[in-house]
């Protein structure tokens, strides 16, 4: 059984390429065959944080336009077994991308075994992100605790419940949550909104909390997804938040601020 | 009639204690309207026969309701006698007319037929603040309630100006109270409430109202349970009530109503308005937001009082 999920925002910068890399590397780790397609045509990202850039030959608009196979533009990961990249094409635009292809191409997908789907939204929500999210299954929305981002989430889960093929049908898409940059201490001062005043206005499941952190960075510029160093919080967060997706209970953390013992207070 | 005249000779018991005559009613029922283009006889009937052909228990013997809006002089040219002998050929009853000018509405009366205030349908101009931007609301799409029924469209020819009869929409019309034979002089047409009020159920809408959706219920209340978010806009031609957090834009009363009403749990709105009537967050009191609150109209400004 397939599922096709997308990750979307609305709002750019928030982390979805990390978001989706690292939820498809972290499905690939615990043993699903997972795909990951980058819908950002025009500013191929997701290949460069899952450091496959310089094996990207084809790409997805080929697949679709019936260029190239899509056993030949699939990249297949070299560190994780079961991790698959659909790389965005740098050169055409997005309205390269027409339903019909895309849903062609997720068939052949599901047809080849893959139980993951993960698609990448671009920001906005214009044709991209619109035919990121219309086959999907289930979406999970990025938001970072700040108002506007939090309005576009809103915006986007409107659409989600509008403007995919689910929709049409009358089946609602599952809905979670993941807020990301998250700081406590910001929170505690009230420089940011909290978990809770997010829930409020947004309504749906909380998938998980990532802390804000250098890590992202540094993994993203490495190429390595931040999920494979389970030494940090983020990849910490992030294996919590695949466990959640797989169906397992897991407490949520880093929502609030790391008491910090007598030790650390003097020597940390 | 024959009832009352016993002939048998024995007397009935409850002539004593003379029984009423009549009982007069106001009931809502559905009529079908039909709009003319075009007063080709030979046209209509062509295509009506066509229309009746798919649905002809719908169209046995039902009462019809003649909109002369869509003809050039509001019916003042049409002559009703072969127009009314056509259609009971075709085993429509026509009772009224609706949408007449001056003139049209003497001759239809002059010919027996009834006259009916003309109520503004989904065609009719909405409220300038109205304006849908981006997608429509997907549970609740405009239109939806409006229960217009389309004649098969195989059969319709494509150019409208051709076709003397576009649609046959059966819509929910207050009836005025029934009368024995078609009122010889109808009461002149008032201008009919633009919102009828009981004659549309209220539009209930479950999931939470989001950035960019617009709801409109269109003639009639509209009930909201979920949030009403940032960016998010809910509409009605009547009250409208909101039982959870509403944060984003509000309007009640959209087409004119002035009795209309807002309901709301939790005021936070960004903007409400009924009737015309207009209120920005920043106009709403402080002590007001975040509380329950009755939003109408008087005297042209929004009045917010406890609920």
């Amino acid at each position: 059984m397939s599922k096709v999920v997308v990750v979307a925002s609305g709002k750019g910068g928030v982390g979805k390429t990390t978001t989706s890399a690292n939820i498809a590397a972290g499905l690939a780790q615990k043993g699903h065959k997972t795909v990951a397609i980058d819908f950002d045509v025009g500013l191929r990202n997701l290949d460069l944080v899952l450091g496959c850039e310089r094996r990207v030959v084809y790409d997805f608009v080929n697949v679709i336009k019936g260029e190239a196979k899509l056993n030949t533009a699939l990249i297949r990961d070299k560190r994780i077994e079961n991790l698959f990249v659909l790389p965005a094409s740098q050169t055409r635009d997005k309205d390269a991308l027409e339903p019909e292809g895309v849903g062609r191409v997720l068939e052949e997908l599901k047809g080849m075994g893959f139980e993951y789907i993960i698609c990448d939204s671009p920001a906005g929500i214009e044709k991209g992100a619109q035919m990121a999210m219309y086959f999907a299954d289930e979406a999970i929305v990025v938001a970072n605790p700040e108002v506007s981002s939090v309005r576009d989430a809103d915006r986007v889960l409107g659409l989600l419940s509008a403007k995919t093929n689910r929709a049409e049908v009358g089946k609602t898409i599952k809905s979670h949550l993941l807020l990301t940059r998250y700081s406590p201490a910001m929170v505690k001062k009230g420089e940011m909104l909290s978990v809770s005043d997010v829930l409020e206005l947004l309504g749906i499941p909380l998938l998980g909390v990532i802390p804000e952190s250098k890590a992202v960075l540094q993994s993203s510029n490495k190429g390595t997804p931040a999920i494979m160093d389970d030494t940090t919080d983020v990849a910490q967060a992030y294996l919590d938040v695949v466990y959640r997706f797989l169906g397992e209970e897991r407490e949520q953390r880093f929502i609030d601020e790391e008491k910090k013992g007598i030790f650390r207070r003097l020597f940390g | 009639m024959e009832a009352l005249i016993d002939s048998s000779g024995a007397a009935a018991p409850r002539s004593a204690a003379k029984p009423d005559a009549f009982e007069l009613k106001g009931v809502m029922t559905s009529l079908a309207v039909l709009r003319l283009f075009s007063l080709d006889l030979m046209l209509m009937e062509r295509q009506l026969r066509i229309k009746i052909a798919h649905l002809p228990q719908f169209f046995q013997d039902a009462p019809v309701v003649l909109d002369l809006g869509g003809l050039a002089l509001g019916g003042a040219e049409v002559t009703f006698g072969p127009l009314i002998r056509l259609l009971r050929e075709c085993h429509l009853v026509p009772v009224a007319i609706t949408n007449a000018s001056e003139a049209g509405r003497a001759n239809a009366v002059a010919e027996g037929l009834g006259v009916m205030p003309y109520r503004a349908t989904r065609n009719a101009t909405r409220a300038a603040v109205t304006v849908p931007r981006g997608e429509p609301a997907p549970q609740a799409a405009p239109g939806e309630i409006t229960r217009v029924v389309r004649a098969p469209s195989r059969t319709a020819p494509a150019d409208d100006r051709r076709t003397p009869i576009r649609t046959i929409a059966v819509e929910d019309m207050p009836t005025p109270a029934p009368v024995v034979a078609p009122a010889p002089v109808a009461p002149p047409a008032a201008p009919a409430p633009r919102v009828a009020r009981g004659a549309r159920p209220a539009m209930v809408v479950r999931q939470p109202v989001r950035s960019g959706q617009v709801i409109y219920a269109e003639q009639s209340d509209l009930i909201v349970l979920g949030p009403v978010n940032p960016g998010g806009e809910v509409i009605a031609d009547g009250n409208v009530h909101l039982y959870g957090l509403t944060r984003g834009r509000v309007i009640a009363g959209a087409q004119g109503y002035g009795e209309a009403q807002i309901f709301c749990q939790r005021l936070e709105a960004e903007l409400v308005g009924v009737a015309g009537a207009f209120m920005m967050a920043e106009d709403i009191p402080a002590k007001r937001r975040g509380k329950s609150a009755r939003i109408s109209s008087v005297d042209g400004a929004c009045r917010i009082e406890d609920l």
